[in-house]
């Protein structure tokens, strides 16, 4: 861990188990000083772009294999974009958690159906999480009940904990079931949390820093289609610069948090809002004013993950973490090459890796009853040969397959094990 | 304020101006008139007088030229060239008072097209040349002439061209102002030699072919005929001067971009389509006028009515018919044309095409923030957003522009002209159309207008053709010392 901020990394060291090495990151000396020439990966998040991107390209040239840049300014955003070959200037993965961030947001708002979802083996496979509501058809029924033929419900949060599911566990109201299956089947189930699919027609954006200028980036094309967007930002600078970049977005200069402004500009007119100013406890109040207002969907951007408990109540219809995007991203690469794809539960400390079964791999062959799958992991489905399997029982697993696996933490060990991983 | 600079450069623009003084003498050799002598004289003395100055003060290392050199070098360069340019008409006798002839020039160099000559007929092949030739040379502009052709003027180039070339946001076609300028002369010489062999092949003789593409590609409006393009009765030659009075009252960026096979950014223009919007409503709206008022019939409605708001809006002035008989929305629409003007980068006068654009679209959005007082709108052109300075500064234009109208319109009527004239007369010289209405209508001209007031339309032509800050700012008490 380098940093220039000595007290910062005196507590670090304190509480964590690495070391630290006092200087500037971008300079070639400490580089070297940390050992950055036998190292298999190099991370640089500092908040200047520049410097996480000189940090990469000295580390590369030094002899680091693998290198990770924070970048968030649009104008490299599109460079990356453009350098066809995936590295860009001995940056070999660049993260941007705000675009991630905007990313995931843009599909919250787009798709009513579900709260939270991803896509893995390239958009087969869908994870999805659904907060159970007391009327919902699956309430109070058992897990082995169901009648699920494309789908594999892999983990269940309850207060606060993750349950593994087991043939006898009671879904309950209140639980976030997460459900890993083809793309597109879960909502055929009937397991809709009750929510209305509700044709969009104004989509507001409160806030217009980096994360709101990514998703109106995301949203914008939805102009073409009728929908109005709307941007409320505090700053007059700002907003000219955003009105300059996106002709169809109608900006509005005002506090997102202020009442009478969200009153005044018909805020909870809109059919979706996500709300990404700089402060979370702003964005938390806003979103759920919004709420109470009558927005059928309300998405809130968060900084920090410790609030995360404790807005189930508020009703908000999804949270994004931008950290926990970036997260996903390097962790990915540290687990190796086998992993394809990896996303991060926000709630607790759970993963949901593609793993690519290799020729040699300890868990191919034998059927899935005897492998002996660790307990705080669950495979959901298997991707062969382009078609999606749900595994039974008896179901082997074959190499050149891409394994969807769940797991919580305590499980991470024996999981990477079983499938060779780092 | 760098006088060094100023005169030097200034004095290079004469003595190029007194080189061009050579071509008329050719033409008044060429038909045998004995009026070379004048023309020669004058040359002599203009290019003397220049070439003196520039030895005077010759190109050293202090010769800066900042904005305020730049301007100051266009509006003496351009007075100077008017007054020189006044002596062949005098030392001829074609004109016997300053005022006349220094009218007379002006009008050609700023291409305006008004005039005090009472019987154009008369006069000579070559005075008759000198007035058609000093719209070209003004309709591109005297000093982007000088970029081109003088090594001494490219440091500071930039801003001798902004202050000359019309337009908010004048374009570089190319990264060096040298080669921007000769780019543009280019296209400006190809439009001459395309309309001349175009009017002359529909009948006009030589002489009358190439004053007329004179008057057309620099929208000046000087023509050999009393009544002016009336004396043709020929659809084509018409049709042939309203389509080369159209593409000169179009940016010449335009031009440059279809010339090299890129029709882009003609297709996609704002200025352009607002401009060929303008010029198609106000053609409809004048011949159903006609049509309910005159009996021109149909085609030559059509004909008469595209040709006159073609004419005005790039503020040419010339004429095929007498508007002034005309019924009163069609007058009024034409007047309404004199003050919009050609496009931007264009040869044409008055607002601009551009500006009015600017004007509207800002308009609309302070209308709209009356009601969403919280809303962040940026104008665009082009998709492009205009930068709030620019619009600001359109905005000032526009003021300063018809603050200038009123106040001299003001002093018109002090000289003793009816209101109509007033505004006619006030409207056509600061616009560079030409003729105006009542007194200084089509079938007129300025000869009965006062010797003051002929001084004072001579300064509105210069103000109106340097797009008013230009020469305005000169009166700003700080802009000679020291900054």
């Amino acid at each position: 861990m380098i940093d220039r901020a000595a007290g910062r990394l005196s507590e670090i060291e304190r509480n964590l188990d690495v070391m630290a090495i006092h200087g500037n990151g971008a300079s070639l000396r400490v580089l070297e000083r940390a050992g950055v020439s036998g190292a298999s990966l190099v991370i640089a998040v500092t908040d200047l772009d520049e410097v996480n991107m000189l940090a990469c390209m000295l580390a590369k040239q030094a002899g680091a294999h693998t290198t990770i840049a924070r970048v968030r300014d649009p104008d490299y955003d599109t460079d990356l974009a453009l350098a066809s070959d995936g590295t860009y200037a001995g940056v070999d993965v660049t993260i941007n958690p705000d675009h991630q961030a905007a990313v995931d947001i843009a599909r919250l708002i787009k798709n009513p159906d579900s709260s939270e979802f991803d896509y893995l083996a390239g958009g087969k496979v869908q994870i999805l999480s659904y907060t159970v509501e007391p009327d919902s058809p699956v309430a109070h029924t058992r897990v082995r009940e169901l009648d699920i033929a494309t789908a594999t419900l892999v983990a269940i949060l309850r207060n606060g904990d993750v349950l593994i599911p087991r043939g006898d566990t009671d879904i309950l109201p209140g639980d976030k079931v997460f459900v890993v299956g083809r793309r597109g089947v879960p909502s055929v189930f009937g397991w809709r949390a009750g929510r209305e699919a509700t044709r969009l027609r104004t989509v507001s954006i409160m806030g217009g820093s980096s994360i709101g200028y990514y998703l109106a980036r995301a949203v914008e094309p939805l102009a073409a289609h009728g929908v109005q967007l709307k941007l409320f930002e505090k700053d007059g600078e700002r907003c000219r610069t955003l009105a300059e970049a996106f002709p169809r977005l109608t900006v509005i200069q005002g506090d997102p948090s202020n009442l009478e402004v969200l009153q005044d500009e018909n805020a909870e007119g809109s059919d979706a809002v996500a709300v990404v100013g700089d402060s979370d406890q702003s964005n938390l109040l806003t979103g759920y004013l919004l709420k109470r207002m009558g927005v059928p969907r309300v998405v809130v951007s968060l900084k920090r993950t410790e609030y995360l408990p404790f807005t189930g109540p508020m009703d908000l219809d999804g949270t994004v973490v931008p950290r926990v995007s970036a997260a996903a991203a390097i962790l990915k690469i540290i687990r190796g090459d086998r992993v394809l794809s990896l996303a991060l539960l926000k709630e607790a400390r759970a993963e949901v890796l593609e793993v690519l079964a290799s020729e040699d791999c300890p868990a191919c062959g034998i059927p899935l009853r005897d492998l002996g799958v660790p307990t705080g992991a669950v495979i959901g489905v298997l991707v062969r040969g382009g078609h999606v399997i749900v595994p039974r029982g008896d179901t082997r697993i074959l190499p050149g397959d891409h394994v969807i696996v769940f797991m919580v933490e305590s499980s991470r060990e024996d999981t990477a094990r079983l499938f060779e991983l780092r | 304020m760098n006088v060094r600079s100023v005169v030097g450069s200034v004095s290079r623009i004469v003595a190029v101006f007194g080189a061009l003084m050579l071509a008329p003498v050719a033409v008044s050799l060429v038909f045998g008139e004995s009026d070379w002598r004048a023309f020669l004289i004058s040359s002599m003395v203009t290019a003397a007088i220049g070439v003196v100055g520039a030895l005077l003060a010759p190109p050293g290392t202090d010769q800066r030229i900042g904005n305020r050199e730049g301007m100051a070098i266009t509006a003496l360069g351009w007075t100077a060239c008017a007054l020189f340019g006044a002596l062949p008409f005098l030392l001829a006798g074609s004109l016997r008072t300053p005022a006349d002839a220094v009218f007379e020039t002006m009008s050609g160099l700023t291409t305006t097209g008004a005039t005090v000559l009472a019987d154009v007929e008369a006069q000579s092949h070559a005075i008759l040349f000198w007035r058609s030739f000093l719209h070209w040379l003004g309709g591109m502009g005297i000093v982007v002439l000088s970029i081109a052709l003088l090594p001494g003027l490219q440091v500071g180039g930039s801003q001798l061209f902004r202050a000359e070339v019309p337009g908010p946001l004048p374009d570089r076609l190319e990264p060096r102002i040298r080669e921007t300028a000769r780019r543009l002369w280019g296209i400006y010489i190809l439009l001459t030699v395309g309309q001349t062999v175009l009017l002359r092949l529909f009948g006009m003789s030589l002489f009358d072919a190439v004053t007329h593409t004179f008057g057309t590609v620099a929208t000046g409006g000087f023509s050999t005929a009393n009544k002016s393009l009336e004396a043709w009765n020929s659809p084509a030659i018409h049709l042939t001067v309203t389509a080369f009075m159209f593409l000169a009252g179009m940016s010449f960026t335009l031009h440059y971009r279809a010339l090299r096979g890129d029709l882009q950014p003609m297709s996609k223009d704002d200025e352009l389509k607002t401009y060929a919007g303008i010029v198609l409503a106000a053609i409809a709206l004048i011949s159903l006028d006609l049509l309910a008022h005159s009996s021109y019939g149909l085609w030559n409605t059509l004909r008469h009515s595209a040709f006159q708001v073609v004419s005005v809006i790039t503020t040419t002035g010339f004429t095929t018919v007498n508007y002034d008989v005309w019924p009163p929305l069609s007058r009024a629409i034409l007047l309404l044309l004199m003050f919009v003007g050609g496009s931007a980068g264009s040869t044409g006068g008055a607002i601009k095409v551009v500006r009015v654009n600017v004007l509207a679209k800002h308009s609309i959005r302070e209308l709209k923030r009356a009601v969403y007082p919280r809303r962040v709108t940026v104008i665009r052109l082009n998709g492009k957003a205009v930068p709030e300075e620019v619009s600001s500064a359109v905005l000032a234009f526009v003021i300063l522009y018809l603050s200038v109208f009123l106040l001299a319109m003001l002093a018109m009527s002090a000289m003793g002209l009816d209101f109509v004239s007033a505004v006619g007369a006030v409207a056509a010289t600061l616009g560079n159309i030409g003729p105006g209405f009542g007194l200084v209508g089509p079938a007129c001209n300025y000869s009965a207008v006062p010797a003051m007031g002929k001084w004072l339309l001579s300064f509105c032509m210069l103000v109106g053709r340097l797009e008013v800050y230009t020469v305005l700012s000169m009166l700003v008490p700080g802009f000679w010392r020291r900054p």
